[in-house]
């Protein structure tokens, strides 16, 4: 479960304020979609929940655990897929998904069975032996992923995770994201493809100026508007 | 072509301005403005020596009747440091920076980005060669009673000397980059750099030494006036591949413009001439080697299922895990790894150099050995430890070196303060090196009796310790995380100087300790110096763990 509580975030020494107050709930369970324009605060309010930022005020909570006071605890519940896929260039995939399988204390028998059918599931098992300098834009997201998913935590956090991912492997991601959910964990996501958010978020928020401008089952924001697709809604909603 | 010139000129100027003021103070840290008086001090000695030096050449050669001797030197050394640091400037900026990707496909002629990139060089090139030319032109203009025209051809001679050299380095990097695929091999290039570099700081010290041993910068010295006619003979020789230093030497020498106009136009005419030139060459070749090869090469080796099984058989802690990817890290960079090795390699160099000169390496060893239980012997090892480790840039860069990686750092499950030690093995691993190679030295001179031993391997590596975590205090303090290019993270990283100032404050926190133990306690030197870097080694390791826990998560990279 993921519960942010009032957090407010502003750059530029107070000038511009990035995320305003801003609560909600993810239940176990459940898949939430963010959504809202460049620049509305989606990967603020993100790296705020992971603690790659820290809040100028509220809290953040990963299955009860409190990000700021208790970070590593918080941590070791969540895996996070940035934006941008930017790891160890010189380092192989292979050496990095140990490492990573090291630091979590995966055990051996649990990572080479996680690694084998990751890797099997998004076509990178002949490319672990590379180093990560060579892998394409979309190999990089791949492995990204798998490292995300070694360690099997109840909480994802993924910052436009279809971004770069060749249609196959976007579909394999989103039957994962599923199954995830089916087993009870929960997950949070960030995207700019509404047609994704739509089938397969539980609920979805959209996000504008740091504000959450609407929540709630795609269904109950069709209610709330003057109905049609997200893609409608949306439009309407970050026009007002 | 005026126009597009113009545009990325003012972007390129915009761009140097912006860094050079976030870097200094501005947006980064203002730290960097405390740093600027110390710099210019440090330039303030060389600036004596080339003035002394110029002013040796110029009386010398007044008294040898070629007075203008003194230009000609620093025309051509100046054009030859222009062409040698020129070669990296101009591959650097036309092949490996940023922009190139976003210029190619703009409607801008090939040769508009290389005249563009050209001026951007040739403005950083006045300053690395003013500290040669402008001694030797402001005291010839003093001292060879030269009209008041000297002034603006003076000046304009020194705005168009980096023109030819530069030329001929963008013409060489123009066809090397066109034939070779150097650009998908950018280490290499980086490793070639950081040895011309070494190579040349090892010539100026080997030279340096002999300047000192044979004149003593005396003017009245006959092997001065011998030493400037033979130098005056080869520059003679080399003007007939120099020929510009040959034309403006002309053109300035006393008597000059009346004399000398002709000599000036040819300078001027023929360094207008390669530039235009080097327009034409580039029209032609520069997209062949700039376009592609931004793609990094595969090995080829795919991994199989069994494979797969063999690479995860294994698992380790947390720490040994991290130590593990510093170390794989820094090896697989090239220019990190130059960076922490060279020091190590450096000194030994510096010390031997010397004493093949003296020719009397077997009578020192054998005095040296005399004196083989003396308590200086382990104090004086463990001082070529500190100093070797005070230029050690590994623990001083070890957050700034992971970049744009450390977000991943800052999100894993694993206390600061536990990556900090990791970073600190890492160090660790340098400094017993360093110990190693002391020993070694200690042994070459017959001096290793098993005491010694003991207390430069226990003494140099507490120290290690605590000049580790010193400099990675620093570190944490203002790390440079925004660097893309390698060499910025360690080389250009204020941090090391920072670092290697902690560490000669420690060094005199020890001398002090020891002088007094010296008075009141002889036998107890080394174990109170021991001591001493043990007390420090705790002190700084608490400070850096404390640091570490607060920093990661007020960085926000």
């Amino acid at each position: 479960m993921i519960e942010i509580n009032g957090v407010s975030k502003s750059y530029g020494g107070g000038t511009k304020k990035a995320v305003d107050n801003l609560s909600l709930t993810v239940k176990p369970g459940e898949i939430f979609g963010f959504l809202g324009p460049n620049g509305a605060g989606k990967t603020t309010t993100l790296k705020m929940i992971v603690g790659l930022l820290r809040p100028d005020s509220g809290s953040v909570r990963i299955n009860g655990y409190d990000i700021t006071t208790q970070p590593l605890e918080a941590k070791r519940q969540m895996a996070f897929v940035p934006d941008t896929p930017e790891v160890y260039e010189k380092l192989t995939g292979l050496e990095y998904l140990n490492f990573i399988g090291d630091i979590y204390s995966v055990p051996v028998s649990q990572r080479r069975e996680r690694i084998e059918r990751f890797a099997e599931t998004f076509e990178l098992t002949g490319a672990l032996g590379e180093r990560i300098s060579s892998y394409s834009h979309g190999m990089q997201q791949k492995l990204v992923l798998m490292s995300a998913l070694l360690h099997n935590p109840p909480v994802w956090i993924l910052d436009e995770p279809m971004v770069g991912l060749d249609p196959r492997s976007a579909h394999t991601l989103k039957e994962l994201m599923a199954e995830h959910t089916r087993n009870g964990n929960t997950l949070f996501f960030s995207t700019h493809v509404l047609e994704v958010a739509e089938k397969l978020c539980d609920r979805v928020a959209i996000i504008k100026q740091g504000r959450i401008i609407a929540c709630g089952t795609v269904e109950e924001l069709r209610q709330n508007q003057s109905g049609g697709s997200l893609e409608e809604i949306f439009l309407e909603l970050t026009q007002q | 072509m005026t126009k597009n010139l113009r545009a990325m000129l003012r972007a390129q100027m915009l761009i140097t301005w912006r860094s050079l003021r976030d870097n200094m103070g501005g947006a980064k840290s203002k730290w960097g403005l405390l740093l600027l008086p110390l710099m210019l001090l440090g330039f303030v000695p060389l600036l004596f020596m080339m003035v002394m030096l110029f002013f040796t050449f110029f009386v010398t050669g007044r008294a040898l009747g070629y007075p203008e001797f003194v230009l000609m030197v620093a025309l051509t050394v100046g054009q030859l440091v222009c062409l040698t640091f020129g070669v990296f400037y101009v591959i650097s900026s036309f092949y490996f920076s940023k922009d190139i990707n976003m210029l190619i496909p703009m409607p801008i002629r090939p040769g508009e980005i290389v005249l563009s990139k050209f001026i951007g060089i040739m403005s950083g090139e006045y300053l690395t060669m003013a500290p040669v030319v402008l001694p030797a032109v402001v005291i010839y203009g003093i001292f060879a009673g030269v009209s008041w025209t000297y002034l603006p051809f003076a000046l304009i001679i020194f705005l168009l000397l980096p023109v030819p050299p530069l030329v001929i380095a963008a013409l060489f990097s123009i066809v090397l980059m066109r034939v070779t695929n150097l650009r998908r091999n950018r280490d290499l290039y980086r490793v070639m750099g950081g040895l011309l570099g070494l190579g040349i700081g090892l010539g100026f010290n080997y030279f340096s030494r002999l300047g000192a041993r044979n004149g003593n910068f005396n003017p009245e010295s006959g092997e001065w006036a011998a030493m400037v006619g033979n130098l005056q003979k080869v520059l003679t020789d080399w003007g007939k591949y120099i020929p510009t230093s040959t034309w403006a030497t002309s053109a300035l020498k006393a008597g000059a413009p009346a004399f000398g106009f002709g000599s000036f136009i040819l300078f001027a005419a023929v360094a207008l001439a390669a530039l235009a030139g080097m327009v034409w060459v580039a029209e032609k070749l520069f997209y062949g080697g700039a376009v592609g090869g931004e793609e990094t090469r595969s090995s080829g080796k795919k991994l199989t299922r069994a494979d797969l099984a063999k690479e995860t058989a294994q698992s380790r802690s947390p720490l040994w895990a991290l130590l593990l990817k510093e170390f794989k890290l820094l090896n697989r960079t090239p220019s990190f790894l130059m960076q922490a090795l060279v020091p190590l390699i450096i000194m030994p160099f510096f010390v031997i150099m010397p004493m093949t000169q003296e020719q009397e390496i077997g009578e020192l060893i054998a005095k040296a050995g005399a004196n083989a239980n003396s308590p200086l012997v382990p104090a004086i090892g463990i001082g070529v430890v500190l100093f070797m480790a005070s230029m050690s840039s590994v623990a001083a860069t070890s957050i700034s070196r992971e970049g744009k990686h450390f977000w991943i750092s800052r999100s894993l499950p694993v206390m600061p303060r536990v990556q900090v030690h990791a970073k600190l093995l890492h160090h660790m691993m340098f400094g017993l090196l360093n110990v190693v190679l002391t020993l070694a030295g200690l042994a070459f001179f017959k001096v290793l009796t098993p005491l010694t031993f003991v207390y430069v391997l226990v003494g140099g590596l507490t120290a290690s310790a605590a000049m580790g975590y010193s400099g990675m205090i620093v570190d944490l303090m203002r790390p440079n995380l925004k660097w893309t290019d390698p060499q910025q993270a360690m080389k250009g990283n204020y941090n090391v100087l920072f670092g290697m100032l902690f560490i000669w404050l420690m060094i005199g926190v020890v001398a002090a300790v020891s002088a007094g133990l010296y008075f009141l306690a002889p036998a107890l030197i080394m174990p109170g110096l021991i001591l001493v870097f043990a007390i420090e080694a705790f002190f700084f390791a608490k400070a850096a763990s404390a640091m570490a826990d607060k920093r990661y998560v007020e960085i926000e990279d």
